[in-house]
């Protein structure tokens, strides 16, 4: 599993020619993006009322990357999953199983399991 | 010996757990219903022999049942109730040690992994007796497995079970203990029903992940040895233990055409049973409430948010524990999570449908049930190691304070549970009817009566349900209802619903509604039912339950006790005992039965389907000692078996092809992408081309995707809005003739597509095609018929669909609305011109009798009962027969004719004239009526109904009954009209005459709308249940609504005829030329349910043998000699284990003569004689066939719809005429077998753990 997550990071990011810029760039902005995939998160749950593979594996991924390149811990992965409980907290008790409980369970599923990977290579 | 606060905690809390059980039944009731009987409660020794000691089932035909799996369990429960009786205290003792085990092992799985961890950290002692504590109250309290209990089924032992001998595992893994090994394979054994194939879904959702858990946790966690060769010893036991229902289920799964293994590996199973259900439920099952530990498909309580606080305490473990333990234990809470929610991601649910394509997969089918238990216990120890994670970073005020929440919380939201509510249950669809019954021990007479009926024959029990129930009423005023007691107490053959008669079914729910008694004999005869038991208690067939079980039986059999007293007169049985003037028994004489086991007076072929139409073969003998075959290929091949042939004449009028499905529902329908002007459009035509192009042959695929195109053009209509109108075209018939398709070259004129009419006239071209390439194709004629009459189908259903386009679209004015209802209204009245879809000829019905068709001479005979006394005609080729005496009762006789070489036979049937059932009566207008006028009926012809526009002057129309209507009956309907260019509706209304189909229902409606006369035609089929019919005409929804409310709406009709569709059976039956040169006398006796003798005296030549049980191919027949030894290493070996155990057996069974030749009864003057039967599951004779070749195993055969029956030749027998013959059901041979492997295991256990105590 280590190896080819490892695999996948290196020929997305280090054999990119513009690794060093892009690991400065996301270096600079590492809380915007944060803020900004939550973001995408949190809209892709509370306004969108269809689900999308597309989207929910893109936002992992592109959090995966980030991860790898800020070099950032599972505890900020698990504060992301007590974040999204909380949502899914909130939404239970407002509307119950609805959509968007529905899929504040699954990034909380998700973000798990991204942080118990994280947790595992370390 | 010290014992801790936190052990006598442990132990208090367990105690009271255990005891919960015992307030939920009051003394004497039982909880004993439900799909899943747990009669075993009640009388675990009767139920053991019924249902679990012997491989056939004791419902209905008896077909093969393999239940050994529950001996163990069942023998357990048997000592249990030899101790203290009452079943009451036996269910609350199974259910207290299920709740209380399964929270003591898990408060002892937690300890165990908190004590294991690392120093560093792990927790105070303090800390690890709390969180183990609550970990098992959560395990036993927590919302979704208390629900459960409301209908505990066998495999429920799973509560327990899986903690239990996960923490004997684990403590076997980390210690290498052989004695926890043991102790495991002990309570495997004991409890093998979980360890069975009905356990396999709670069995493969657990074990193989628990295993992988400490399989983990013992290598990488605590870095020590797993004990591979314990292990291995541990699996060989394991297999042997549990061999004496593995071993017979396994064969029986992997014998080649076995329907459970055509379940296992075949498509139906996998993927119609398994996969489709799947996809079906798996949409409404919630993420959320799986991870909240709450019940799927279950009505939100307004507390339920608080179980939020679980999955709190898992995240907050994550980030305040870095255990690996913890991880790991994440990880598999993760895995179950998955499994049992399924909708975690598309891709994920796609994956997991993907999983049903693997064998047994769809096992799982109901995944958040079976796999809720893996899930629970994986969430519970989760909740252990987050607490006790928890418990580490607060303060111990905190502590105390989050440990009473819990515990409040857990014991508030069961409340109802603990108390009894949740159990106590209402019996569904009944007034009320409480669940919990408190048995009437005068029925412990009826079945000790039943017990000890002589004759061996199977029993009908009356009333009468739908799906294999019985409904008893208790002492308490409640009621049991759930699989019959008869069948599973009694241990007799019986019938008890619908669903048991199998194919049977229909003609006995036709008989009985017709009351045909005759009819009805001549069946039950075939089912070798000897005896009735009827239940003539009103308070289980009234008002109390309404619906189920008896909702469709209702239908068919009377819907009162005292029309089931007349209906019992009607079948002339003899009442034999009567218990509490409430429980009737009855038997059926001599005439009327035949035994389990006989000797036919003559083998039959019958043309037709036995099954479905026993009564006709059997009406034609006397003698009902007849063994009748359906199967062309064993006719054609064994010819010289039969005596008689009996063939029944087909009718092919086209009329009855309207009514037959060919084929499974086609397609859903279209979706419209593509806007008629964009300019990708002509693709989308260039696409519809190449897809139909694929189609090499007209076959009925491309018929379906062909109407499939035609109907996206009604579709892009109908979706579309603002269409643009050309407004020019007088008849689309006449445009659609001249306009033409752009080619691909033309590209640029896309925009041709766009419009109305061009739409229209592409539509009527391609079902123009159609109907060209149906009448063109060499398909026969009812696979024409057929095409068109879905085809029809779909022409109403565009039209109706055109027709609201018309209404709904906003941009269309009044001017364009009549303009497109005339251009559509002309379309499909060219359109059904084309399709030429006419009723045939009522009067002349044709008829074919077909291969095969054997040389020889033929009584011809017609259905007298299925003709209502018309004059009728038969001719063949021509000429006509005349008709004869009447031989038989229900039959006419026609003159005898010759077959010669003849591969079939037309035959016509001419009614010289058919009544039309509307002749005597008139139309009426309701209102009219209701108001008590006299003019209601009118009589003139043509009849106008005129209507005023006013949509509040409202009229239901023109009525008309018709007299006469019978269930499951074809009639013809056809008038003239003229409704001057408005909508109007006919509709069919029917309905039936018992308690539950007593509401009209729409049968038939359609839109008739003319501008001159026109003639309207229909064949309909009546619903199975109706019994009376009327017509309505009234005025339809306007395709242009009209600006002057005093609009007149006028129809006027004419020469309305509704006629019956006659089809009598017609049969031909060959002169008997016996074979069968003299039947020998016979005596047979049970043995047990799955082995009979048969004496046989005076066999002189080839005779038959018939065993009226469910045909399989694992009961064979035996005649032990040296001749039949096999010589095979496996019957070699068998006859040499076999000598081994039938000498110890003899040594051990003394041998007895009393009553073995007793004679219970006498049949065919004495030709048959029934032996007093036995139930010996162990004698003298066990071993007897060990090692021994079947005989006339090529003979073999399925008879009478359903039973075994074997033809023997004197070869067969070494040329002798007096010899015993042995059939015996060869998959209780094998239980013998593996259940001396079991045996064998349980000693080696018993000696280990025997040397382990003494060692010790």
């Amino acid at each position: 599993m280590n190896r080819i997550w490892s695999y996948v990071m290196n020929a997305i990011v280090y054999r990119s020619m513009y690794r060093g810029k892009i690991v400065t760039f996301l270096e600079q902005n590492k809380q915007v993006i944060l803020v900004s995939l939550v973001g995408a998160i949190f809209i892709d749950s509370i306004f969108l009322k269809t689900s999308s593979d597309v989207i929910t594996f893109g936002v992992l991924a592109a959090y995966g990357i980030y991860a790898k390149m800020t070099h950032i811990t599972s505890k900020l992965t698990f504060l992301l999953c007590l974040l999204f409980l909380t949502a899914l907290g909130i939404s239970f008790f407002s509307s119950s199983a609805s959509v968007t409980t529905e899929k504040f369970s699954v990034w909380l599923f998700l973000f798990m399991i991204v942080g118990i990977i994280q947790e595992l290579r370390t | 010996m010290k014992i801790s606060r936190y052990s006598l905690l442990v132990f208090v809390i367990t105690i009271l757990i255990f005891f919960i059980p015992f307030f939920w039944l009051k003394p004497g009731e039982m909880d004993l219903g439900g799909d899943n009987s747990r009669l075993y409660f009640y009388d675990p020794i009767a139920y053991l022999l019924s249902q679990s000691t012997y491989s056939v089932s004791h419902s209905a035909f008896g077909g093969e049942n393999l239940s050994y799996y529950a001996i163990p369990f069942f023998l357990l429960l048997a000592f249990i109730k030899s101790i203290v009786h009452s079943p009451t205290i036996v269910i609350s003792i199974f259910h207290g040690l299920n709740l209380s085990l399964g929270f003591f092992a898990c408060y002892l799985v937690v300890k165990e992994l908190l004590k294991g961890e690392e120093e560093a950290v792990r927790p105070n002692q303090s800390i690890i007796e709390t969180s183990g504590i609550l970990a098992g109250l959560y395990y036993t309290f927590s919302p979704n497995p208390i629900h459960w209990w409301g209908y505990p089924l066998l495999p429920m032992n799973v509560v327990f079970l899986n903690p239990l001998l996960f923490f004997l595992l684990l403590r076997f893994f980390l210690t290498g203990g052989m004695r926890y090994l043991l102790v495991s394979l002990l309570v495997t054994f004991i409890f093998s029903s979980n360890f069975s194939f009905i356990g396999s879904p709670t069995f493969f959702s657990f074990f193989p992940l628990a295993v992988l858990f400490l399989g983990i946790y013992t290598k990488y966690i605590k870095r020590k040895s797993i004990p591979i060769a314990k292990i291995a010893v541990g699996l060989v036991l394991f297999v042997l233990l549990q061999a004496f229902h593995l071993i017979p289920q396994i064969v029986s799964i992997l014998t080649p055409g076995s329907f459970l293994g055509d379940f296992i590996f075949g498509a139906q199973g996998k993927l119609e049973w398994g996969l489709k259900y799947f996809v079906a439920t798996a949409p409404s099952i919630k993420v959320s409430y799986a991870l909240l530990g709450l019940l799927q498909y279950t009505e939100p309580k307004f507390y339920w948010w608080i179980f939020i606080l679980f999955p709190l305490l898992f995240v907050l473990g994550l980030l305040w524990n870095k255990s690996k333990l913890y991880l790991l234990s994440t990880i598999f809470f993760l895995i179950t999570l998955f499994f049992v929610s399924a909708n975690i991601t598309h891709i994920g649910l796609k994956l997991y449908e993907l999983a049903f394509r693997l064998p047994g997969f769809a096992m799982f089918r109901v995944f958040y049930g079976q796999w809720q238990w893996a899930y629970l216990f994986f969430y519970t120890v989760l909740v252990g190691l987050a607490l006790s994670s928890v418990f580490t970073k607060i303060r111990a005020a905190e502590r105390y304070v989050l440990t009473g929440f819990i515990v409040i919380l857990l014991v508030s939201t069961s409340w109802q549970f603990i108390s009894g509510q949740l159990t106590d249950t209402k019996l569904w669809q009944s007034k009320d009817i409480r669940s919990h019954i408190k048995m009437d021990p005068v029925y412990e007479d009826v079945l000790a009566f039943i017990r000890s009926l002589p004759v061996d024959g199977k029993i009908l029990s009356l009333p009468l349900n739908d799906h294999g129930y019985q409904v008893l009423k208790g002492e308490n005023d409640a009621a049991y209802i759930g699989p019959s007691t008869i069948t599973y107490l009694a241990a007799r053959n019986e019938f008890t619903s619908i669903a048991e008669l199998g194919v049977f079914g229909e003609s006995i729910l036709a008989a009985a509604k017709e009351k045909n008694y005759t009819k009805l004999k001549n069946i039950l005869i075939m089912l070798n039912i000897k005896y009735i038991f009827y239940n003539a208690d009103p308070y289980i067939y009234g008002d109390n339950f309404p619906a189920l079980p008896y909702t469709r039986a209702r239908d068919f059999f009377p819907d009162t006790q005292e029309g089931y007293k007349e209906f019992i007169k009607g079948l002339g049985v003899k009442e034999i005992k009567t218990i509490a003037n409430t429980f009737h028994i009855y038997e059926f004489d001599d005439t009327s039965y035949i035994p389990h086991i006989y000797t036919p007076k003559s083998i039959a072929y019958s043309g037709d389907v036995i099954a479905v139409n026993a009564s006709t073969p059997v009406s034609f003998y006397t003698d009902k000692r007849v063994a009748f075959f359906d199967d062309s290929t064993i006719f054609n091949a064994r010819q010289e078996l039969f005596d008689t042939v009996l063939l029944k004449a087909r009718n092919t009028s086209t009329i009855f092809d309207f009514f037959k499905k060919k084929k499974s529902d086609r397609f859903v329908s279209p979706t419209v992408s593509r806007k008629l002007s964009s300019f990708i459009y002509p693709l989308v035509v260039l696409r519809e081309k190449r897809d139909l192009n694929r189609y090499g042959d007209i076959n009925d695929a491309y018929i379906d995707r062909s109407i499939y195109f035609a109907e996206k053009r009604i579709n892009e209509l109908y979706e579309l809005k603002d269409t643009p109108l050309r407004r020019n075209i007088a008849s689309i018939s006449q445009f659609a003739q001249q306009w033409r398709e752009p080619t691909l070259w033309e590209f640029f004129k896309f925009s041709e597509y766009n419009s109305w009419e061009v739409t229209l006239a592409r539509y009527q071209q391609a079902i123009k095609k159609i109907i060209i390439e149906i009448d063109s194709t060499n398909q026969s004629a009812y696979s024409r018929t057929t095409s068109k009459v879905e085809l029809k189908t779909y022409l109403k259903e565009h039209k109706e669909k055109l027709r609201t386009a018309i209404r709904q679209d906003s941009s269309l004015n009044t001017e364009d609305r009549r303009y497109l209802s005339g251009l559509i209204d002309g379309m499909f009245i060219d359109i059904h011109n084309s399709l030429s879809l006419d009723l045939p000829d009522v009067g002349n019905i044709p008829y074919i009798v077909e291969n095969p068709l054997p040389n020889g001479k033929y009584e011809v005979y017609v259905n007298k009962n299925d003709m209502d006394d018309l004059p009728i005609d038969l001719s063949v080729g021509g000429m006509k027969l005349s008709p004869m005496e009447a031989q038989y009762e229900e039959w006419l006789k026609y003159s005898d004719m010759q077959v010669e070489n003849k591969q079939s036979l037309p035959l016509v049937l001419s009614i010289r004239s058919v009544p039309n059932l509307v002749a005597q009566t008139h139309w009426t207008v309701a209102e009219q009526i209701s108001l008590g006028k006299e003019q209601g009926a009118i009589e003139t012809d043509p009849v106008t109904l005129a209507v005023m526009y006013n949509f509040l002057s409202d009229t239901s129309g023109l009525l008309r009954d018709i007299p006469n209507w019978e269930g499951d009956t074809i009639y013809a309907i056809s008038f003239d009209y003229l409704t001057n260019d408005q909508n109007f509706l006919m509709v069919l209304h029917e309905k039936g005459d018992t308690e539950t189909n007593r509401f009209v229902n729409d049968a038939y409606e359609e839109t008739i709308r003319s501008k001159e006369w026109r003639k309207f035609k229909v064949a309909v089929l009546s619903a199975k249940d109706a019994s009376s019919a009327s017509l309505q005409i009234t005025r339809d929804l306007d395709d242009v609504v009209s600006q002057d409310e005093e609009t007149i709406k006028k129809i006027e009709i004419k020469n309305l005829t509704v006629q019956k569709i006659y089809n009598p059976n017609i049969v031909l039956k060959s002169i008997p030329q016996s074979t069968i040169s003299a039947i020998p006398r016979i005596t047979f006796t049970q043995i047990n349910p799955t082995k009979y003798t048969v004496e046989v005296r005076d066999a002189k030549g080839p005779y038959a043998l018939v065993l009226s049980q469910s045909f399989n191919q694992k009961w064979k027949l035996f005649y032990p000699s040296l001749e039949h030894e096999a010589k095979t290493i496996k019957g070699m070996l068998a006859r040499v284990v076999g000598g081994i155990l039938g000498s110890v057996t003899k040594s051990i069974i003394p041998e007895t003569t009393e009553g073995s030749n007793a004679i219970v009864a006498s049949y065919a003057n004495g030709a048959i004689q029934e032996g007093k039967h036995r139930i010996d599951f162990w004698n003298r004779d066990t071993f007897d066939t060990w090692g021994f070749d079947p005989i006339a195993e090529k003979s073999h055969l399925p008879v009478n719809g359903y039973a075994n029956s074997w033809v023997i030749k004197p070869e067969d027998v070494n040329n002798r005429s007096d010899y015993t013959l042995i059939i015996e059901m060869t998959s209780q041979k094998l239980f013998y077998g593996s259940l001396l492997l079991s045996g064998f295991g349980l000693l080696i256990i018993l000696f280990l753990c025997l040397k382990l105590f003494l060692r010790k």
